[in-house]
């Protein structure tokens, strides 16, 4: 039976922890702000993130201590850090755990970040359905200027830092970062030619370094303990725990914490509590909706960036989606291609005309009126998506598509005329 | 190691920081794309112009497909366009685009013009297999000038953004998203600018086209004269489209020296003017009588002789460098007594910061500057109604004078002659004076300096109306009417040019090349 | 049923309503404007207001907001039709989005939605109260199905429970 590694969820696991900024303090809560703040520079703080080996948890995985050291020192330009917390992969709810449940530890990691990257004013882009986060994340905000640990010369140390929620309003694009960025600018949602990149010309043309909530949760950690400390809980490549959501057709869905490189298997059978009674398992969805789906005995690998990419599938954002022998695959792949279609922003021509056709097809083939020939159309198809697009949603639309058919094909047969 | 990359082993030179498609359109290797335009913002999402990287400089390849459009060119990399991984992607991109295009370019009147339909020919696999409905718009209005056909939108934006990056009033807007993406403006407003025209032409498909000139002629039937646009100062390069002498539409050319790619609204459909039913094309005596056409240069010949006192000649600038040259000629036979004038331009307003609204000058007049250049004195219009007024005995009128110019001709008396020769006819005509038809700027060949000092060329259809005069000849002939033996004058254009170029050498060397490409800065 | 992803159709652009933004909203949206380096960076949190404000965002919602942020009308046209939060009709003045994304899905939510819309339109009482839409994914998936009801998640969702928050809503608004 395998156990939890706690260090983001520490507080959470405790019983009757409600994550104010009182309680987040008794437990040690921001010590390590006011250290960082007294002690060290932010080259100091760039440093120790960098030699930690974090890695960004929104999907990608870049080093964290990369992407700030990119960070161009523009004169006149104002640097900007831009929290991304519009988790909207499908499958994935760890992020929005954090900020419900402990949002303070999350600050905390913002709080040093921002002063890492010598940013003075900080925006959390919250998707817009979130409204419980938002709500506390602003509650909390206004705890922090009451207890000074924000605002203008915070604790006397000459260094001022405001942050600022602001909402999104329901597009799942906005996840990338590029078009967070436009989305935060006011603009429609749209993924930007790169380079440049953020680092360089982000927010407002200023450099910007964009990082996901469970990535700057963990910067606190690192501060505290030290970079040996944060690589010990992982594998090489892969340093930390990794919060995994479990989902779907499990009997104990939830966020559990692991090192990385823990076994998948585990993680599905002994905090996920394996399949529904009388139920087998069929397939898991190991990084979101658009990693490439592990047949049941492809499970037996460590949940890390590396040996999911050996299995040719991808961690991702890590949520994990248990399937079981209910699941009809052709209608789960309609359903998720419904989701990418409708959330393609429209601005690529293969994303935009080629999901939509494959949604049509797969409605056509559900309802019984395509040959044979047509499975392998619509493989075709979405293979001509991939590798085309400016940005990932192209791919992570025709990903699943080519895996589900890969792995299902009989499945998808018995679907034609 | 120079500034050199290679395209399947083609070697392409390049400028740097320039793009592979901008470094490649320009050495003449066709790169299909329709998202990219020179002149705008490069948003890469057409996905056309993918190319594989085989080596990036280190002997490394890049691992995806590029976007030409975003791509720097560096020196020494080695590209491949035609590669199969670039033509499978490219057909598959194209097969995207053509899945919610209507096939009914038969019916479509960009067809011989489309680059959609050009590439499907080109890079197409030839085969639909979509076997669904295809997405359906609504119809929208934009104004009067352009229609708007959504459902043949391939999505490239080029239109967004001319509005929001060359006339900057935004009117077009991207709206929705994914699939049902559109191009609009707000709630059926109609755009409201003066360069309308210019997104016909930069619409690669039949998405937006000049209601002006659609279902009008197939364009393959056209063919193209290149020339210069006489409806004010700027000189734009332009295309005549013609059919057997009549044109149907005027398209800019590019010269980016005078007017980059674009034209305004006026000086495209302009050309109607020259086909109304008030052209002038018939000869007029006083009172509006006609009369046959060499009566009237009997007449107008009669009428030169008979004036004993001052004879002024009011050239309006829109003849060529050319004619006015020889009508300077001829009144210098004439003596002392004649006078040339040209109506002094209306001077520029001041610049805008949006570089498109100054292509329009408030200077109407084509040549105001080759006229001044000749030494033609330019007139206010108050002296001009001091020269009317003082009784000058003959007023020689030759182009269309403006509304009020032409309104202080009524002040002439009885004993006071007139003869104006335009292609416009004119109310006030026929009942002052003799009247005579010129040829349109259509029908003549010669050189306008534009507002820049430019001397650029325009161009005749070979085809005439057969009666109107042009203008050399008809000084020619006056002159050898009154000098039969010593007279200089130039029988033709031609001519006129080369005895120019003798007395001001800095109209030598103005060969057809040069003044049709970018014209030549002569002032 | 807010989306029928089926229809290929163009969606309706806009929506009229003479309704004036409020003294409150300009008020409001001075103080947004000091978080932000330029006005139309608050684009967003001033569409939302509206959207809350007036249940729609309307043509000439978008004329006053393009003229408070200092952009073209087609710019805020562009984003209100971009975003599914915001809404050019106006709708009902209860929001209820019913999760139809993978996990939710897995755990029938996609048949929730439709006993949820049958229920909504046979119910006298509910009509012309909710506004009723399939959501992706709402980050919640370990209580799957969820549905959002207003600002609130209601999580392992079951059509008893919807009904009875439809049914408390009623009476509040009695």
């Amino acid at each position: 039976m395998i156990k939890e590694t706690l260090v983001l969820l520490k507080n959470i696991r405790q019983a009757g922890y409600k994550g104010t900024i009182e309680e987040y303090q008794q437990t040690g809560g921001y010590s390590v702000w006011k250290k960082v703040l007294k002690d060290l520079t932010p080259d100091d703080v760039k440093k120790q993130v960098k030699d930690s080996g974090l890695r960004g948890r929104g999907g990608a995985g870049f080093p964290t201590g990369f992407k700030w050291g990119f960070m161009a020192d523009v004169k006149g330009k104002p640097n900007y850090l831009v929290c991304n917390a519009d988790e909207g992969e499908p499958g994935t709810f760890k992020d929005r755990e954090l900020m419900i449940k402990d949002p303070h530890l999350f600050l905390e990691g913002m709080l040093i970040s921002c002063f890492a990257v010598k940013c003075n004013t900080g925006y959390i882009y919250v998707r817009g359905e979130y409204y419980e986060a938002i709500k506390i994340l602003k509650r909390e905000i206004a705890q922090l200027n009451k207890a000074k640990f924000l605002g203008d010369n915070i604790l006397g140390s000459g260094y001022s830092l405001k942050l600022v929620v602001h909402s999104g309003a329901g597009a799942y694009i906005c996840g990338e970062e590029t078009a967070l960025l436009d989305s935060l600018e006011g603009k429609r949602g749209l993924p930007r030619v790169k380079p440049p990149f953020p680092a360089v010309s982000g927010f407002n043309a200023c450099p910007t370094s964009v990082n996901n909530v469970e990535t700057l949760a963990n910067v606190p950690f690192i501060m505290e303990k030290g970079a040996e400390a944060f690589k010990a809980n992982g594998t090489i490549n892969n340093a930390g725990t990794r919060l995994i959501s479990v989902s779907g057709l499990v009997k104990r869905p939830g966020v559990y914490e692991i090192k990385m490189g823990v076994n998948l298997k585990d993680i599905i059978y002994d905090f996920g509590g394996g399949t529904l009674p009388n139920r087998t398992l069929k397939a898991v969805i190991p990084g979101g909706s658009s990693s490439p789906v592990l047949l049941a005995d492809e499970i037996d690998i460590g949940c890390d960036f590396d040996c999911l990419q050996k299995a040719k599938s991808m961690l991702g954002s890590a949520g994990v989606v248990v399937l079981d022998d209910t699941v009809d695959m052709p209608r789960l792949l309609h359903r998720l291609i419904e989701f990418y279609a409708h959330e393609s922003c429209g601005q690529c021509t293969p994303c935009r005309e080629g999901l939509n056709w494959i949604r049509i097809l797969l409605r056509d083939l559900l309802a019984r009126r395509l040959e044979k020939s047509w499975v392998d159309q619509i493989y075709r198809i979405a293979g001509n998506i991939t590798g085309t697009t400016l940005c990932a949603l192209g791919d992570a639309g025709a990903i699943p598509v080519m895996s589900f058919i890969d792995k299902f094909r009989e499945e998808f047969l018995g679907y034609c005329k | 190691m120079g500034n050199y990359f290679f395209i399947d082993g083609k070697k392409i030179p390049f400028e740097p920081g320039e793009s592979i498609l901008k470094a490649a359109l320009r050495a003449g290797f066709d790169i299909p794309h329709y998202c990219y335009h020179p002149s705008l913002s490069t948003p890469a999402t057409c996905r056309m112009c993918l190319i594989d990287v085989v080596d990036s400089g280190n002997g490394k390849g890049l691992p995806t497909l590029q976007t030409s459009c975003t791509t720097l060119a560096k020196a020494d990399i080695k590209i491949s366009a035609q590669g199969e991984k670039v033509v499978r992607a490219r057909e598959g991109v194209l097969e995207f685009l053509l899945v919610n295009h209507p096939l009914d370019c038969v019916i479509c009147d960009q067809a011989g013009e489309c680059t959609l339909q050009d590439f499907a020919f080109e890079y197409g696999s030839g085969v639909s297999i979509v076997n669904h409905e295809k997405r359906v718009y609504g119809l929208r209005k934009i104004g009067s000038f352009l229609e708007l056909e959504r459902n043949r939108c391939i999505h490239c934006t080029r239109c967004v953004r001319f509005s929001q990056e060359i006339t900057g009033n935004s009117e077009l807007g991207t709206f929705g998203r994914g699939h049902q993406l559109t191009v609009d403006t707000f709630i059926d407003k109609p755009l409201s600018d003066q360069f309308q025209g210019n997104l016909a032409d930069i619409c690669p498909v039949g998405a937006i086209t000049l209601k002006d000139f659609r279902f009008k002629k197939r364009v393959w039937k056209l063919k193209s004269v290149p020339s210069i646009c006489d409806r004010c100062a700027t000189g734009c390069s332009i295309n005549l489209d013609h059919k057997d002498g009549t044109i149907y539409r005027i398209t800019p050319r590019e010269n980016q020296e005078v007017n980059r790619w674009w034209m305004c609204d006026h000086g495209r459909v302009g050309f109607h003017d020259y086909y109304a039913d008030d052209k002038l094309q018939k000869f007029y005596t006083k009172g509006s009588q006609k009369i046959d056409r060499s009566q009237a240069l009997t007449n107008m010949l009669t009428t030169i002789k008979a004036s004993a006192g001052s004879i002024c000649f009011i050239n309006t600038a829109s003849s060529t460098l050319e004619e006015a040259y020889s009508l300077k000629l001829f009144a210098k036979l004439l003596g002392d007594k004649a006078k040339i004038y040209y109506p002094k331009p209306v001077a520029q307003r001041k610049d805008s910061d949006i570089w498109i609204d100054n292509l329009i000058s408030d200077d109407k007049s084509p040549n105001s500057r080759g006229l001044k250049l000749l030494g033609f004195s330019s007139l206010e219009e108050e002296s001009f109604s001091k020269i009317i007024k003082d009784s000058t005995d003959t007023i020689i009128v030759v182009g269309q004078l403006n509304k009020s110019w032409q309104t202080l001709l009524s002040d002439i008396t009885d004993n006071q002659r007139l003869i104006q020769l335009t292609c416009l006819k004119n109310e006030l005509l026929g009942g002052m004076g003799l009247g005579l038809p010129l040829i349109p700027v259509f029908e003549k060949s010669g050189i306008y300096v534009n507002r820049q000092g430019r001397a650029q060329k325009v161009n005749r259809l070979n085809f005439s109306n057969g009666t109107s005069l042009e203008e050399c000849s008809l000084w020619k002939n006056l002159a050898d009417e009154l000098d039969p033996i010593d007279n200089d004058q130039p029988k033709d254009n031609a001519e006129a040019l080369i005895k120019l170029a003798e007395s001001d050498k800095r109209w030598q060397d103005l060969t057809d090349k040069k003044l049709l490409a970018k014209g030549i800065l002569i002032d | 049923m807010g989306k029928d992803r089926d229809k290929d159709k163009d969606k309706e652009l806009t929506s009229k309503n003479e309704m004036k933004l409020s003294q409150e909203f300009y008020k409001k949206a001075q103080e947004l404007f000091k978080d932000y380096p330029k006005r139309v960076h608050a684009l967003l949190p001033l569409l939302h207001m509206i959207q809350k404000e007036q249940g729609q965002i309307s043509d000439q919602a978008m004329e006053e907001v393009a003229d408070l942020v200092d952009v073209a009308i087609t710019h805020v046209q562009g984003v209100v039709t971009f975003y599914t939060m915001y809404s050019l009709k106006k709708r009902a003045p209860n929001y209820i989005g019913v999760c139809t994304n993978l996990s939710c899905w897995l755990r029938g939510s996609k048949e929730l939605s439709q006993s949820l819309l049958k229920m909504i339109d046979e119910e006298k009482d509910f009509k012309g109260k909710f506004h009723l839409e399939e959501t992706e994914c709402l980050g919640a998936c370990d209580h799957a199905p969820v549905a959002l009801c207003n600002e609130k998640y209601m999580e392992d969702a079951n059509l008893d429970d919807l009904k009875d928050w439809c049914l408390a809503k009623c009476s509040k608004d009695k």
